[in-house]
């Protein structure tokens, strides 16, 4: 079943003259528990791409569905229930409580008025800080975390609003590779047993070409190659990439070859 | 779960009483405990120290904790929307928006006849008028430097137009807004409580449905989005409880500084919390504490003259702002 889709999307930014197109028809379908990563130099509009995909920015052409609705007959409140994100632009709040900053995700989706908790909404967030390893952090305040625990918190956040989409723009950023490693396990274990369609930025191809069911690799003006690890490291946008022909992805374990002459 | 400390609640309670009995028992004129208590029960025998103290005492002491809290609760929405922990009614222009219009109905002739009503209704038009300056510049420049530069800017500009009308106004005019100007709680007689205490209860009931969008916007705005908060109706929502709270506090008491800064910052730091489930209800007893304790600084027995609350409060309230901010860093419990 596909859970997320988009179709003939455009992104555009500035007016006349000034226009800069960042992509064009771009088409994807996602089924549930995929885990797929976008891939691309700086600046070719990943994260825009990702903003379009959580509906936090309006595509200049084209059309979001999720789980099968278009995006614009899902009204604001209720899409917490569809999508959870995690972006960049997230500041850090350190005046809370791990657990607080998990009920947020809960709050969100509980329909209460007032941002209070039901019992069954603790399961969740209990739940959500076992899987992400964070139980023994509940109580801890977030200012005391280190970067990765702070990723792994967000992310509980993110689980316990228990929503079958989830948007992850370079979470893997100010993390150690054994922290990146152990995180992009979990999005996999997420994706397997909790069905979870996952889409997540990053600049790590190491992690990606080894965790990632899908890849999309984002070129320059709005080209862009989507598929299995496999084809996109084979594609012809690839050497485009990576720049030069002397750098290679070795088609069997997908390592980077570097030849010498 | 939540981890917050649960002491403080019941001693702020057991505070806010005190500092009321307290507010109510001393003045300039001498009334005896037990007859403070008498009056209070309803079997009075002396008919002017009945009248001190319903007519004068326990409005003063209704209007400072009121009044204290809306200030509170306006710097704590106005922290939280610009993500600023400098940010509060004074800081940003809004009190002088209000003191232009009070000005303008105080000081120019023909609107004198408006009343107390109009100065109220101008006063809170005014503190809107310059909220909306500055959440429009806000809107366009994403750094808060900016859009503290403009409430700073906007105040000297709203500043120079009460001094061209002060120049121009008569002398018992002129009095009179300087009066209100060093700041009491002391104005609203009995008969206009119920216009002060209305419009603000009303928005101290509404602010809980704001704790939700509130926490989703520490974060900032792209989180508070993507958790299906609307950001442009939780700041219209906070701006029109902001500027009626600054609005109507400062038509009756005048621009009283300091106590929408430090009663937020207090709330977190004594609940260590920047949940607003804890911090709103704890600004709220915080603003009321502080507004009390000013106001019975600014009468001190023993003085026969009451001090400006104005001083009072900047007297109070700057080291106690200048060791949050500093503290507040180092443990980082700080917007």
């Amino acid at each position: 079943m596909i859970v997320l889709s988009a179709s003939d999307i455009a992104i555009s930014y500035g007016k006349g003259e000034e226009k800069h197109h960042l992509l064009g028809d771009f088409n994807i379908a996602l089924e549930a528990g995929t885990l797929c990563a976008i891939i691309g130099a700086n600046g070719v509009g990943k994260s825009s791409l990702l903003r379009v995909l959580a509906g936090l920015q309006t595509p200049t052409l084209g059309q979001v569905h999720w789980n099968a609705q278009p995006l614009p007959n899902i009204v604001l409140s209720r899409r917490p229930h569809h999508m959870a994100a995690l972006f960049r632009e997230f500041s850090r709040v350190d005046g809370l409580t791990v657990y607080d900053l998990v009920s947020m995700g809960r709050t969100a989706v509980n329909g209460s008025l007032f941002g209070g908790l039901y019992p069954a909404d603790n399961l969740h967030i209990n739940k959500a800080l076992e899987l992400t390893g964070m139980s023994v952090f509940a109580k801890r305040q977030v200012a005391n975390l280190s970067d990765g625990e702070f990723q792994k918190a967000m992310l509980a956040k993110m689980l316990a609003q228990n929503s079958p989409i989830m948007l992850l723009d370079e979470p893997t950023t100010h993390l150690d590779l054994p922290s990146s490693l152990e995180l992009m396990h979990l999005l996999r274990r997420l994706a397997r047993d909790e069905q979870k369609t996952i889409v997540f930025t990053t600049h790590d191809l190491h992690l990606v070409f080894k965790m990632a069911h899908t890849v999309v690799l984002l070129g320059s003006e709005g080209k862009y190659a989507i598929g299995s690890p496999e084809e996109v490291a084979a594609h012809s946008l690839m050497c485009g990439f990576l720049r030069t022909d002397e750098i290679a992805i070795t088609e069997g374990n997908l390592q980077f070859k570097i030849s010498e002459e | 779960m939540r981890n917050a400390p649960i002491w403080p609640w019941p001693l702020m309670i057991v505070a806010i009483v005190l500092l009321f009995l307290l507010s109510i028992a001393v003045g300039s004129v001498y009334i005896p405990t037990a007859e403070v208590w008498d009056v209070l029960w309803g079997d009075a025998l002396n008919k002017v120290n009945e009248y001190i103290i319903l007519d004068a005492r326990l409005p003063r002491a209704i209007v400072a904790i009121l009044g204290g809290s809306g200030l509170a609760v306006a710097g704590l929405l106005m922290q939280t929307l610009f993500r600023n922990p400098l940010a509060g009614p004074s800081v940003l222009g809004l009190s002088s928006g209000a003191s232009l219009a009070v000005a303008v109905i105080t000081l120019i002739p023909g609107f004198t006849s408006l009343g107390s009503y109009g100065i109220t209704v101008a006063a809170v038009a005014g503190s809107m008028l310059v909220l909306l300056v500055v959440l429009s510049v806000a809107r366009h420049f994403a750094d808060v430097a900016s859009v503290l530069i403009v409430g700073l800017m906007l105040s000297f500009f709203t500043s120079a137009i009460v001094g061209f009308l002060q120049s121009l106004a008569e002398e018992s005019a002129l009095k009179a807004f300087i009066f209100w100007g060093f700041g009491t709680f002391s104005n609203v007689s009995r008969g206009q409580l119920w216009a002060f205490a209305i419009p603000l209860l009303v928005v101290l009931v509404f602010t809980p449905v704001l704790i939700k969008p509130l926490n989703a916007l520490l974060p900032g705005e792209l989180h508070a989005r993507s958790m299906g908060v609307s950001v442009g109706r939780t700041r219209f929502q906070i701006m029109l409880a902001t500027g009626v709270l600054t609005g109507v506090v400062t038509a009756f008491c005048g621009p009283v500084a300091f106590i929408g800064l430090a009663a937020p910052h207090l709330a977190r730091f004594t609940f260590r919390s920047m949940h607003h489930a804890i911090v709103l209800p704890g600004a709220i007893l915080w603003g009321g504490i502080l507004a009390l304790a000013a106001d019975i600084i600014a009468r001190l027995p023993g003085l026969q003259l009451s001090l400006p609350l104005n001083s009072v409060c900047a007297l109070m309230g700057a080291p106690v702002v200048v060791y949050l901010i500093m503290a507040g860093r180092k443990r980082k419990m700080l917007l």
